[in-house]
């Protein structure tokens, strides 16, 4: 910022500026990573060398030390509200002095009320109060009252279920905001714990002590196993002959396909095939989030979300995911197709699905740990269709295996239905000729826990 | 035969042990870098922990580096990944001396905080948002309250000349992790560098070009041809002030084998440009659009 000899300023002037800056930039609406007292201390410690090098401090020592001392993020707004206050002008609006009149608090009311609501579902005492959001779900959640076992297990699973045929029949927009971050913390949480599982299965193997590594990293009994085995005496003990757990050295690659054709939104007992793989691919995406991963939906089209170099966020992701399961087909093909509907939608074409994920994941270096997630209620045929379609979708994924990539076939459990079934069953020993794992998805807790122990190879 | 070579080695080895690595070269410090250096010098001034933010390539570490030489620091780094550990910086007790001696000074090897914070010395945390929660958690005490509880030998203070200064990519790739909103409050200055101006560049590309004697044509050309990588659309990544300094050492080493400068540039640019871009447009590759850019420029 170009000098201006004009405007200068003793220092006494940044004990006013400071605080307005960081009063400003907490009350502005866009300013995402709001200032902390720390700022402010830091702003008056780099205006010092400039004001003892000039005996005065300028408009741009001012902007550069609301700039520099915000966050990256906020920096271009950091610049704007600094020159705002140096040229006198505030165009924040001030917020309303609380008034002991009926009306200002009836205001103040309506304001708090259209402020954007945050939930945490991990308040003391609201573990399991899923239904305490919604004054409409009382008799359907009074069924868990006081059950033990409602932790993170299958009594959890039941609780995101209702949960779920809740929130289908809820039309108030608050209510639903405020169940569907629970429902979604609920299953971030069953995600960590699956992380937590992973993390314990990645570190189950013993190598030699490496030096720098982390002493807490040492098993010690194995270690004293060992040591005695080698027969050492004190003073012989060298730093390889303790053991420790492995940390993974590579990341994994991982790409998740989800179907999202007709068949997957067909309701049975109030919950359809894309309500159970959504249930089962947002707590494993965020349980493998610090993974190489790649997402698609498929119908008779591909939708590729992120592939393993776009740098998309987590969270928009899973809620796309998430709102899939309160979706109608139609609402979905306007949403892909850019408004338009069309014939062609809603197939279960996975082929090009599949072609993608082995091109992605058979680009990686076979060091790397390479697999595949297809969520799918597995209706790939219909009566009188021609076979060879299909057969080109096994060879791909045989071709996957060949390659040393592992692939996972996360199984809605509406596929064993008995009006999915005539469709279901050819498909699924097929899967299992060609040496795909099979999971059910009924379960979201016991799914991860499946996918745990495929990921550890057992 | 075999012992002799490792004897030597050895001995090659001693030798090369050095207390400080010294920058070799003027490091230019003109527009963005004068700003960010004076930045940087008076925010460890003032106790004020900064963090550089720029692409790859564009001498955020030279900067940090420059610093600590001009400030008489000696100067340690690491460069952060999901492996690195808190006992990669902080030190770790060798289990065989514990046995021997006990936990004690006398068996703990320290890492490069530890250095840095008894040394008084300057400590640079690479990509710092590639570190992980365990170990971002470990920084803050040595950059708040100036001192590391290190269980059980005791409570290790600073030295007063001990700075720490954080890089960091501002693009986000797919796991990386977000710095806490901790470490985020504990960093006072967020110094931004991106791609230098023209004139900058090309000074930056001449001092780092050993026995330089390329025509200023040539040098233009290859300025131009890096400079077009950064507002192609096509390109996620472009290439970095870094591609443009090795492109110009190859044409300036080995113009004699080619006809004019534009063949040397035309056969090297792919290899060299096309080492760090990254390409966002579907059906593209790095070596089509360099070859495009590089034919846009010398026809």
């Amino acid at each position: 910022m170009p000098e201006n000899l004009y405007m200068t300023y003793p220092f006494s002037y940044a004990h006013w500026f400071i605080p307005e800056f960081i009063q400003r930039m907490r009350r502005h609406p866009d300013c995402e990573e709001k200032p902390s007292p720390r700022q402010g201390i830091n702003m008056g410690r780099l205006l010092l060398p400039a004001y003892l090098r000039k005996g005065h401090l300028t408009f741009s020592d001012l902007v550069n030390a609301a700039v520099v001392t915000s966050h990256v993020e906020c920096q271009g707004l950091a610049e704007r509200i600094a020159a705002e206050i140096l040229v006198n002008v505030d165009t924040q609006e001030q917020p309303p002095e609380p008034s002991p009149t009926g009306e200002d608090f009836l205001s103040l009311l309506k304001n708090a009320a259209e402020e954007e609501l945050t939930v945490s579902p991990f308040g003391k005492g609201l573990e399991n109060e899923l239904g305490i959001a919604s004054d409409t779900s009382d008799v359907e959640f009074k069924q868990y009252t006081n059950k033990p076992d409602l932790g993170v297990g299958p009594g959890e699973d039941e609780i995101i279920k209702t949960g779920i045929r809740t929130l289908k029949g809820i039309k108030n927009k608050e209510t639903r905001k405020i169940l569907l971050e629970l429902l979604r913390e609920k299953l971030l949480k069953l995600g960590t714990e699956f992380e937590r599982k992973e993390d314990w299965n990645k570190s189950k193997s013993l190598i030699p002590y490496q030096p720098g590594e982390d002493t807490d990293l040492i098993d010690e009994e194995r270690s004293l196993e060992n040591i005695l085995d080698l027969g050492r005496r004190l003073d012989e003990i060298r730093w390889d002959d303790f053991l420790m757990r492995q940390r993974e050295r590579q990341k994994r690659h991982i790409v998740f396909i989800l179907d999202i054709s007709n068949t997957m939104f067909y309701d049975l007992e109030g919950l359809n095939s894309i309500t159970y793989s959504v249930m089962g691919l947002v707590p494993l995406m965020w349980g493998l989030r610090r993974e190489k991963y790649a997402l698609t939906l498929y119908e008779s089209n591909s939708h590729v979300l992120k592939d393993f170099y776009d740098e998309a966020d987590l969270f928009p992701l899973l809620e796309e995911l998430l709102d899939l399961m309160f979706c109608t087909t139609t609402e979905l093909e306007k949403r892909f197709n850019r408004g338009f509907t069309n014939m062609t939608w809603g197939g279960t074409v996975p082929g090009k699905s599949l072609s993608w994920a082995y091109d992605e994941i058979t680009s990686i270096n076979d060091r790397s740990e390479r697999i595949v997630f297809i969520f799918s209620d597995f209706v790939l045929s219909q009566p009188g269709q021609e076979a060879q379609d299909s057969d080109e979708n096994y060879e791909i994924l045989g071709k996957m295996l060949d390659q040393g990539v592992r692939v996972c076939a996360c199984v809605s459990p509406l596929a064993h239905k008995s009006i999915f079934q005539p469709y279901t069953r050819s498909s699924l020993s097929k899967l299992r000729e060609v040496g795909i794992r099979l999971i059910d998805t009924y379960r979201p807790s016991l799914f991860l826990e499946e996918v745990n122990d495929f990921l550890a190879g057992e | 035969m075999m012992a002799e070579r490792e004897m030597g080695f050895r001995k090659m080895l001693e030798k090369s042990i050095v207390d400080n690595i010294k920058i070799e070269h003027k490091v230019v410090l003109k527009g963005q870098y004068k700003r960010a250096y004076d930045l940087l010098r008076d925010s460890l001034d003032t106790g004020i922990t900064p963090c550089l933010v720029g692409p790859p390539g564009v001498g955020k570490s030279l900067l940090a580096r420059k610093v600590a030489e001009d400030t008489g620091r000696s100067f340690h780094e690491v460069f952060f990944d999901e492996n690195v550990t808190p006992s990669r910086l902080i030190g770790s007790f060798d289990p065989a001396l514990v046995v021997r001696n006990g936990r004690n000074i006398s068996s703990f090897e320290p890492g490069p905080l530890i250095r840095a914070m008894v040394e008084g010395g300057l400590f640079v945390a690479q990509e710092l948002n590639r570190a992980t929660e365990f170990c971002q958690n470990s920084l803050i005490s040595p950059l708040e309250e100036r001192h590391y509880h290190l269980f059980p030998i005791g409570m290790i203070k600073a030295h007063p000349d001990f700075a720490f200064v954080a890089t960091q990519n501002p693009i986000e790739t797919a796991g990386t992790y977000r710095l806490s909103k901790v470490l985020v409050d504990r960093m006072g200055s967020w110094i931004r560098l991106t791609y230098p101006s023209k004139e900058t560049e090309l000074e930056i590309i001449k001092e780092n070009t050993p026995a330089f004697s390329l025509p200023n044509s040539a040098l233009e050309k290859i300025y131009e041809i890096v400079n077009d990588t950064r507002h192609n659309p096509s390109l996620e990544i472009p290439a970095s002030p870094r591609s443009g300094i090795f492109l110009t050492r190859l044409v300036n080493k080995y113009l004699d084998r080619f006809e004019d400068e534009d063949a040397a540039i035309r056969f090297f640019a792919p290899a060299v440009l096309g080492k760090e871009m990254r390409v966002k447009e579907e059906g593209k590759t790095v070596t089509m659009i360099v070859e495009e850019i590089v034919e846009k420029r010398l026809g």
